[in-house]
């Protein structure tokens, strides 16, 4: 990955203009699908994650996806959820997984409860896949717990190079700013999901402005990696 | 008994009386004349004097007898004296003789006797005037009356010029025995206060007692009980209107009794004089009873003293001491010769006569009296060894000491030497009787003989000693005895115990089994015994014979040091409705009982029924472990 110092011109991008974070404003609690970008041929992880938890102790998930677009390598327990006992069944249908999670105690972190893994299939470049949530059922105590289930997409790209948003080979400034201008007007910027893929560099899967500070950090060499 | 010797007594009196002398009973009309008692009486009260003398009233010579001036100038003899005497009695027998037919009473000779003295002395004042209790006894008929009465009364006659003279004391008191010699109906006995001190009377006998009264010197008073006490001897009387207590060392016996008190009545200094009157001599037994042993015998005419009387095979007897020996004579065979006073045996000391065997102690020993002999001595001459002294003086610590023995206040003494001495060494003399012992048992040291050796030679048993324990393993063990820092040591052999049999005492909680359950043999108890006797409880046995894939009822063994014992199981097939795993019975296995076998098996929280735990082992391994938790993740996964 390269990156090119320019300082000023980064200042005056840096000026300003944040682009709204796509939020919903949810205070039910929640399991949803956080899938964000992957690339086509390169694993990718799409999480499986927890909002607004009022207690869980057990869990037993199906997660849906299109075998012709992913596929299926593994999954694995996420940090939020300390302990337990995780099996994933992979085997559970030809789209789809079972997660089961237990524990003796009723744990109430927010966070990355299951991680999944897919491979994106060849020639699925700039195409987007569902992920969904189908059977569920999770344990609060030795009760059933009401949780929103919410679907995720996965955006597929090409071959991403992170931070290079504009897709001149190079990260600069030039990238920050273009990624600025996306925020500020996605509709009329209309980026590819590989370019997308290449300005999601905070790794939260959401293309903001934290990633435009990452890469003007880069560019200033205040950090070493993006 | 009291009255049983009161008629052995009066059947004594009339045996004697009968041989000595007839009685003389007076009737009214008769004249009396004094008899010797009377005579020897105012013989002995009133002294003898050749020459006479001015008495108050009168010139008197020889026995008290009232002359003119002019008449025995020169004197006169005791026979003269006496035959003037007599011839003065006739007008004293006179005033006797009138009072008697005046009141018709009828007196015997002794009664006649005692009262011509008293007139002989005191002219008959006593029976001019009706105040006087002497007179009005007489008329009333002096046998209701008690000894007390009789002696007070004559005792209303003891002064002079005013002045109680102590003549007139001795001579009432002469008078009330002489008057009092033919009846024996008095269990009490009368005193006199013997000290011009007076005499105190205490709620109790013993100087410890509470003071309550006293009684001035030469008061008559009756004692009803006697006692030794504080090696005095005590007497009970009633005076103030309660009974009270005095000691009688410092008062005389008149009349009347005997009291007997523990301790015997040989120190009242009162005894009777006998004569034996059978020719071919009298025996001298054991006890009062022909079936004691004869220790002696009285020869014809010998004279003795009876200090008691008892009445046993039909005989009265009397004891005695003759030949220095102390025993019974059947009184069947001698005449009272008199019952005046004289002087039994007093003791006037004791002595040893052998002194014991053992002079020389060692600290802390005690006294040994073995080899001693006290007797006692007797103012007649007589000895006897007495056993029942004291001891005192002795100390178990060194030095020399004067051990005093003491009987009856008399005290003999002898010295001893106790040494200072150290102690050396302890050895066992005799070791225990048990020698070998199996593993477990108790030490046994019976038989086993200590002995401390001093530095002066000398050893003694002891027995507070500490004796060491006997550890349990098998060998040849020494065992320590130890005794004030000293040591010594005996050997005992200990042999291995050896297992007899293997018992399972309790048999497992669960011994009804599903197929795939594991053996569980919770609460099983199994012991091993040994030919000690002793018993240890097992827990690391090895148990075979079960197979949960097998229906039936299974044998299972448990084996431990080549013993076995075995006991039955019966393994069913499972419910069908039951699933491996589904520990809530809600009928699926689902994130739930994944939830509760989480808990079970991490936290060890049973909540669900204990008799469905078996499926918490869901691979049949016999554990509940991650492995079941991942198996039945699986099977929910599946679902």
């Amino acid at each position: 990955m390269k990156r090119k110092t320019a300082v000023l011109a980064a200042a005056a991008v840096m000026l300003g203009s944040v682009s709204p974070i796509n939020v919903s404003a949810q205070d039910a609690p929640a399991i949803y699908i956080n899938a964000g970008y992957g690339a086509e041929c390169e694993t990718t992880e799409i999480e499986l994650n927890i909002r607004n938890n009022t207690g869980i102790s057990a869990y037993s998930i199906e997660v849906n996806y299109d075998p012709r677009v992913l596929y299926f390598m593994d999954a694995e327990q996420g940090d939020a959820l300390d302990g337990g006992t995780f099996y994933c069944n992979g085997d559970y249908s030809d789209n789809a997984v079972r997660l089961v999670w237990s524990d003796s105690r009723n744990q109430i972190a927010d966070g990355t409860a299951a991680v999944l893994k897919f491979r994106p299939a060849y020639g699925t470049a700039e195409t987007d896949t569902p992920v969904t949530i189908g059977y569920s059922i999770i344990a609060d105590d030795l009760s059933e717990a009401e949780f929103e289930m919410e679907d995720g997409t996965l955006k597929i790209a090409g071959e991403i190079n992170r931070g290079d948003v504009n897709d001149d080979g190079d990260v600069s400034v030039s990238d920050v700013v273009s990624l600025n201008m996306y925020l500020l007007n996605p509709e009329k910027y209309n980026f590819s999901y590989t370019r997308q893929a290449n300005a999601e560099v905070s790794g939260d899967k959401i293309v903001n402005t934290d990633d435009s500070g990452l890469i003007m950090n880069y560019v200033c060499m205040i950090i070493k990696e993006l | 008994m009291k009255a049983r010797k009161i008629c052995i007594r009066a059947m004594s009196l009339l045996l004697s009386a009968a041989m000595l002398m007839p009685l003389f009973c007076v009737k009214a009309g008769n004249a009396m004349k004094a008899g010797q008692d009377c005579i020897d009486l105012i013989k002995e009260a009133e002294g003898f004097s050749q020459y006479k003398y001015w008495d108050y009233s009168q010139w008197t010579i020889g026995y008290g007898t009232g002359v003119g001036a002019d008449e025995y100038p020169d004197g006169i003899t005791e026979e003269e004296a006496e035959q003037l005497l007599k011839d003065a009695l006739g007008t004293y027998e006179g005033y006797v003789n009138k009072f008697a037919d005046k009141y018709d009473i009828e007196l015997k000779q002794n009664q006649f006797d005692a009262l011509v003295s008293l007139s002989y002395n005191m002219g008959n004042i006593w029976s001019a005037y009706d105040d006087f209790d002497l007179k009005n006894y007489l008329i009333d008929g002096s046998e209701k009356h008690s000894f007390l009465e009789i002696a007070k009364g004559f005792g209303e006659w003891r002064k002079a010029g005013g002045s109680v003279l102590q003549g007139l004391v001795n001579r009432r008191e002469e008078e009330t025995k002489l008057f009092l010699s033919d009846r024996t109906d008095s269990d009490s006995e009368i005193w006199r206060v013997n000290t011009e001190s007076g005499i105190n009377l205490r709620e109790d006998a013993g100087t410890s007692a509470e003071k309550s009264g006293f009684l001035m010197y030469n008061t008559i008073y009756e004692v009803t009980e006697k006692k030794m006490c504080d090696g005095s001897l005590w007497g009970k009387t009633y005076a103030d209107g309660k009974e009270q207590w005095c000691v009688l060392d410092f008062s005389k016996y008149m009349v009347g009794g005997p009291i007997d008190y523990e301790g015997g009545s040989e120190n009242t200094g009162k005894s009777e004089k006998w004569r034996i009157t059978s020719e071919n001599g009298v025996n001298l037994r054991e006890g009062p009873g022909l079936g004691y042993k004869s220790l002696d015998v009285l020869d014809y005419k010998t004279e003795f003293s009876v200090t008691n009387t008892v009445e046993a095979d039909e005989h009265i007897w009397g004891k005695t001491r003759y030949n220095n020996k102390d025993g019974w004579v059947a009184l069947t065979y001698a005449e009272r010769v008199s019952d005046q006073e004289f002087e039994a045996a007093v003791l006037t000391g004791i002595y040893l006569k052998s002194e014991p065997e053992k002079k020389k102690y060692n600290e802390g020993d005690m006294l040994s009296l073995e080899g001693i002999e006290v007797v006692a001595k007797y103012s007649d001459g007589t000895e006897k060894t007495v056993t029942d002294f004291t001891v005192d003086g002795y100390e178990p610590t060194a030095g020399e000491h004067e051990v005093v023995i003491t009987y009856m206040e008399k005290t003999a003494k002898f010295k001893v030497t106790v040494s200072k001495k150290q102690l050396k060494k302890i050895e066992i003399t005799t070791p225990p009787t048990k020698t070998v012992y199996k593993q477990g048992e108790e030490l046994d040291t019976t038989g086993m003989v200590v002995e401390a050796v001093y530095d002066n030679d000398s050893r003694e048993e002891i027995i507070d000693y500490a004796v060491g324990e006997l550890d349990s393993t098998a060998g040849t063990k020494t065992i320590q005895v130890e005794y004030k820092d000293f040591k010594a040591y005996f050997v005992v052999e200990v042999t291995e115990k050896q297992m007899t049999k293997l018992a399972i005492t309790r048999l497992p909680d669960k011994t009804e089994y599903v197929l795939g359950q594991q053996l569980d043999l919770t609460g099983m108890i199994v012991y091993a015994y040994f030919d000690n006797g002793s018993k240890n409880q097992i827990t690391a046995y090895s148990f075979d014979g079960y197979n949960p894939q097998i229906e039936g009822v299974q044998t299972i063994t448990i084996a431990y040091n080549g013993f076995r014992q075995s006991f039955d199981v019966t393994v069913s097939e499972p419910d069908m409705y039951e699933l491996p795993g589904d520990v809530n019975d809600d009928g699926v296995r689902d994130i739930f009982d994944l939830v509760l076998l989480n808990r079970f098996i991490n936290e060890g929280r049973e909540e669900f029924p204990s008799d469905r735990v078996y499926l918490a082992d869901i691979n049949g391994d016999g554990l509940y472990d991650q492995k079941d938790l991942d198996a039945l993740s699986r099977i929910v996964s599946e679902q």
